[in-house]
């Protein structure tokens, strides 16, 4: 699956710490990773083994303390506030357990607004329909299930054509049957790209569940802010597949 | 794609105003409130002044009044008129005279004029003979005389003819303000034949001065007045010039070069608008409204500011997960901000906007006509000044903008992840953890959240200190102006009726004096008793110079010892009553002091009579609220000028007889009786419009303050709602729930108020200091039942909106995160 291409991220020897009172916690400690385009890259770990922070760094919401992080071939570490939004709205697309869609617009509106970021999105409706809520597109948010959020807030993500999808527990809150409808929406993002290697999208999966990062093409295992494991699923497989 | 994303964010942020519509409404509230009133009294200051120069337009109003105690010869009037800068001058015979009708009345018989100072014909025609006069509506009014009716003018020899017609009915130039506003006598017109022309040589008493270029101006404009200012000086100069003599000695030219050498005598007297008391009136008027509109706009900004301030920031807070959101998808700043401008800028623009036409339509009006009563144009027309409504809509957006960027600005600047992690800063559940019990550390909390959290805190204190601010401000003016008539006729005018009467009538057979005396004493009255008695005085117009400006005043000249009883002098620093023995000085009142910068030992030159100039000096100073009293001891009227003051004026105290029955008793005598009462009905009605716009504002305060209230309350509950729903969860009883937040509502309120009442009372003084005139001494102490008054209608609002907000934390299960939206 690998292929021998550059890497689109790039993290060498990262460490951030959070000083909380009196006590620093290290949340990454050294840790040193990178990301291929085209690839779904799973993320495991106990709760509070800097799953989170890892996501928030690649993706520029926060900065490191120490170490290096090069993204699309940039100097991630030396840019400036204004380019780390600007990597955020043109480069990366977040996915969160929560949703956070923006309460008083619809559906449709959620989609559009990010859609109007970026200067050649997607069609907000096409997305709507790709993830299968055309027919709730006028609704607002808290008028839809948890799992049609989660699949706006997906449809939201990739309407903008990210080249790193960040996803965070993204089915957390979700029932299987929901779980595996946004899996599959996310793996067809990635898989069925059209386009040349460098400009496929990546996506990072961030889960508690040992039977979702069967669908990636590489897992990794942190423990206490470093990367304890790296290994390659033994029998990668479709959303469909899945069970717990 | 940016016109798309436009479209999306307005979307949002209408919809998100439509959520947080309360706060919306409470921000367009307070812009409205105070653009009304701000605009609303700006308009009528400026409409005042237009009307009153619309008047002086149509009636040509002179520029400049030339009074010639020594009678003004035509040689005269041509330096006058070739005097640079003088465009036109007509000569004015003036002389006063009392008129009998159902009551008698000093009016003042003035000639008719071509060109300046003309008059608005109101009812009649103009008069076709020297028989014929016009009459003033007031004079008719209270003469109940009517156009047809024949009056008879008593003079003092000036006059050639005595009975005239009324012909007509016209408003005069001189005469804007109605008695209500500017009391005096009035005007009979008549043609310049009906004054003795031999008698007087044909020297006239009066001259009115147009000058070049002021045809269009506005007499209120610094132009104008730098401009008549000058030829008014170049007048004057004329006036102290030797009049060159024909046959004159030597040395009598030199003893006239030398004593307008000294500038001592004027021949004439000079005044240009200031000298009118019309003018000074309507310009007071229309300070007096500016300047509170002015100093309420300063306090409403404000609270304002803070208001739009606390709804932002409070909605900021409740967004902290959604705006990290934002930033984690990559929205800019002023992306991100743009919805809370759009709720703070939307709601506080068409609050302005709606404040503008309030204020236009409606307060403009009401004021106009509380103040039509005083003037004879009436309500005159409403006046809209453009570039002041742009100016005050482009400062209301900026402070707006301000205050929601001061709201949103840190929040903006924390990282994405900081802000999705939602931390609140409120984390006093461990506090609460420990003593489920019941008994609260309230001391302690309330400090902490002073400590943590102080910012919302003093929003709300300046909330409520401002609103209480203006409350106080309201009634400290109205209960200082009501208190100020009181004490004119309790603590310094004492006699309940004042008799005037001219000396010289009634010659050949018993003198006035006489009989007014022998009425008097028959009404069991005798002279010099202190409760029950009179006293004889001269009380007399006068002009007097000082502190670089002409000043009217009212002498009383007055054996000082029989004072007591009628007007009481009083030290203004002690409040110490005095009896004044000065042999030579002259007693001023506080306000002469201090307008005209003279103390003790300071001379004046006092103008009484025609002839009669002389500089005095200054002994004394006494406290006195209304009127331009000074007062002289007959000895030293009798020092200073060498003879003896005429008596022409009687202060009578009733006792208990009835007013009425001396009034009648004095009845087909040739005198004037005012009673004190009627002259405390008069200034309560020359200060019934400050009253109203001061009651009127401090309605506009107790609006404002019960939106203000509303906001600031729900503001402080919303603080705590997490802390309640977590109190609620770990079993306290609503009573300690409740303790914990109106614990602080008490301290809040309780350091509002007392700011509240400071600032006012500040307020309240500056406002009266510019409130003050030359003759107007208003009381300045503190007024206690001002604050008590501003207190109970801040806390009724207060009481009841807590009930409100009490009541739906009550409702409070401990599954709601949201409690109050
Ligand atoms: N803002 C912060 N301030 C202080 N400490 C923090 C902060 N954010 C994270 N941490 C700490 O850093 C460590 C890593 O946190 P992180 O959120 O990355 O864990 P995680 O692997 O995502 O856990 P979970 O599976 O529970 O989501 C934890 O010990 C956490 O307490
Ligand atoms: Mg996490």
């Amino acid at each position: 699956m690998l292929q021998p291409i550059q890497p689109c991220v790039r993290l060498k020897d990262a460490v951030k710490t959070f000083s909380s009172g009196t006590d620093i916690v290290r949340a990454l400690d050294g840790l040193s990773l990178e990301i291929y385009p085209g690839e779904i890259l799973a993320v495991t770990g106990e709760s509070g083994s800097g799953k989170s922070t890892f996501l928030n760094i690649i993706g520029c919401m926060d900065e490191l303390t120490e170490g290096h992080l090069e993204a699309f071939g940039r100097d991630m570490t030396k840019l400036s506030g204004k380019e780390r939004t600007d990597y955020r709205r043109l480069d990366v697309g977040f996915i969160f357990q929560d949703y956070h869609l923006v309460p008083e617009l619809s559906a449709l509106e959620n989609v559009a607004l990010i859609a109007s970021l970026v200067p050649d999105p997607l069609s907000p409706r096409d997305m709507l329909r790709s993830v299968g809520l055309e027919a709730e597109s006028n609704r607002l948010p808290g008028q839809l299930s948890g799992g049609q959020q989660q699949k706006i807030a997906i449809a939201r993500a990739l309407v903008k054509r990210p080249r790193l999808l960040l996803a965070d527990e993204p089915t957390a809150a979700l029932d299987l049957g929901s779980a595996k409808e946004v899996l599959s929406i996310l793996i067809r993002t990635i898989r069925e790209n059209p386009e040349s290697t460098d400009k496929k999208a990546s996506l990072v999966l961030v889960t508690h569940n040992r039977e979702i990062t069967r669908i990636a093409d590489r897992v990794i295992v942190m423990r206490s802010g470093r990367v304890s494991d790296i290994y390659l699923p033994p029998d990668p497989c479709g959303a469909e597949a899945l069970e717990w | 794609m940016v016109t798309k994303m436009k479209t999306i964010q307005w979307t949002s942020a209408f919809r998100y105003m439509q959520k947080q519509k309360a706060a919306c409404l409470s921000m367009c509230v307070v812009a409205l409130l105070a653009v009304t009133a701000f605009l609303g009294i700006r308009f009528t200051a400026y409409a005042l002044k237009s009307n009153g120069n619309r008047f002086w337009t149509q009636t040509a109003f002179r520029d400049i009044e030339i009074v010639a105690p020594a009678l003004l010869s035509e040689e005269d009037l041509d330096r006058i008129r070739a005097t640079d800068g003088v465009q036109d001058a007509e000569p004015v015979w003036h002389v006063s005279a009392t008129v009998s009708g159902n009551r008698n009345t000093e009016i003042d018989v003035v000639s008719l004029t071509e060109r300046i100072n003309t008059v608005i014909l109101r009812d009649g025609r103009m008069p076709e003979s020297a028989g014929e006069c016009l009459l003033e509506p007031p004079v008719l009014e209270e003469l109940g005389l009517s156009v047809g009716d024949t009056i008879r003018l008593e003079d003092t020899q000036v006059l050639a003819i005595h009975d005239y017609i009324v012909c007509g009915v016209v408003d005069h130039a001189d005469h804007a303000c109605l008695p209500l506003q500017v009391p005096g006598s009035r005007y009979a017109l008549v043609m310049p034949d009906a004054f003795d022309m031999e008698g007087l040589e044909h020297k006239c008493m009066r001259a009115v001065v147009r000058i070049s270029g002021s045809e269009d101006a506005d007499r209120f404009s610094d132009h104008y007045l730098t401009l008549s200012g000058q030829v008014r000086d170049r007048l004057d100069k004329l006036s102290r010039e030797a009049v060159p003599k024909e046959n004159g000695t030597l040395l009598e030219s030199f003893l006239t070069w030398f004593s307008s050498f000294l500038g001592g005598t004027r021949r004439w007297l000079t005044l240009d608008v200031w000298g009118s008391t019309s003018y000074y009136a309507i310009r007071s008027a229309s300070e007096n409204v500016a300047t509170i509109g002015a100093t309420f706009a300063a306090v409403f900004v404000i609270v304002g500011a803070f208001v739009i301030y606390a709804s932002i920031r409070r909605m900021v807070k409740e967004d902290r997960t959604r705006i990290g959101t934002a930033k984690a998808m990559g929205f800019r700043g002023n992306e991100i901000a743009f919805k809370y401008f759009a709720a703070g800028l939307i709601p506080t623009l068409t609050g302005m906007l709606v404040g503008v036409a309030i204020g236009y339509s409606v307060i403009q009006p009401i004021l106009l006509s509380i103040y039509g009563r005083f003037y004879v144009y009436g309500f005159g027309s409403p006046v809209f000044r453009f570039v002041l409504t742009a100016f005050v809509l482009a400062v209301g957006s900026l402070i707006a903008a301000l205050a929601v960027l001061i709201a949103c600005a840190d929040l903006l600047r924390q990282s994405a992840v900081r802000l999705m992690n939602d931390r609140s800063s409120e984390s006093c559940v461990n506090t609460f953890k420990t003593d489920p019990s019941g008994r609260f550390p309230y001391f302690r909390l309330i400090l902490r959240s002073l400590r943590t959290g102080w910012r919302p805190i003093l929003v709300i204190v300046v909330g409520i200190a401002g609103c209480m601010a203006l409350l106080v401000t309201g009634f400290t003016i109205r209960l200082s102006v009501a208190r100020t008539i009181d004490r004119q006729f309790t603590d310094v005018e004492r006699y309940d009726l004042k008799i005037r009467f001219a000396p010289d009538a009634g010659e050949g057979e018993t003198p006035t004096q006489d009989k007014i005396r022998s009425a008097l004493k028959d009404a069991e009255l005798s002279r010099q008793a202190k409760t029950d008695g009179w006293i004889e005085l001269t009380d007399r117009d006068c002009l007097f110079f000082a502190g670089g400006r002409m000043n009217s005043g009212e002498l009383i000249c007055v054996d000082p010892e029989v004072l007591d009883g009628y007007f009481i002098l009083a030290d203004p620093a002690t409040g110490e009553p005095f009896v004044p023995s000065s042999e030579t000085g002259i007693y001023i009142h506080l306000r002469t002091a201090e307008t005209a910068e003279l103390a003790p030992g300071d001379r004046l030159t006092l103008y009484i009579d025609q002839t009669k100039t002389k500089l005095i000096t200054v002994a004394g100073v006494f406290d006195n609220y209304i009127g331009g009293q000074m007062i002289l001891s007959r000895s030293a009227f009798e020092s200073v000028f060498r003879e003896e003051p005429d008596c022409n004026c009687f202060w009578v105290r009733c006792g208990k007889t009835k007013p009425e029955d001396i009034q009648s008793a004095l009845k087909g005598l040739p005198v004037t009786v005012t009673r004190a009462t009627e002259k405390k009905a008069e200034y309560k009605g020359y200060t019934s419009a400050l009253d109203m716009i001061a009651g009127l504002l401090a309605g506009v305060a107790a609006l404002m303050a019960a939106g203000v209230l509303t906001n600031l309350i729900y503001l402080q509950f919303y603080r705590k709602k997490r802390t309640l729903v977590i109190m609620r969860i770990n079993g306290f009883s609503v009573a300690g729930t409740m303790g914990y937040v109106l614990w602080e509502s008490v301290f809040t309120h309780a350091v509002g108020l007392i700011l509240g009442i400071s600032g006012g009372s500040l307020l309240a003084r500056i406002i009266i200091g510019l409130m003050e005139g030359r003759q107007l001494h208003i009381v300045r102490s503190v007024q206690p039942l001002g604050w008590l008054i501003s207190a109970s209608v801040m806390l009724l609002f207060s009481i009841f909106i807590h009930v409100v907000v009490v009541r739906a934390v009550l409702r409070l299960k401990p599954t709601d995160d949201v409690m109050i939206r």
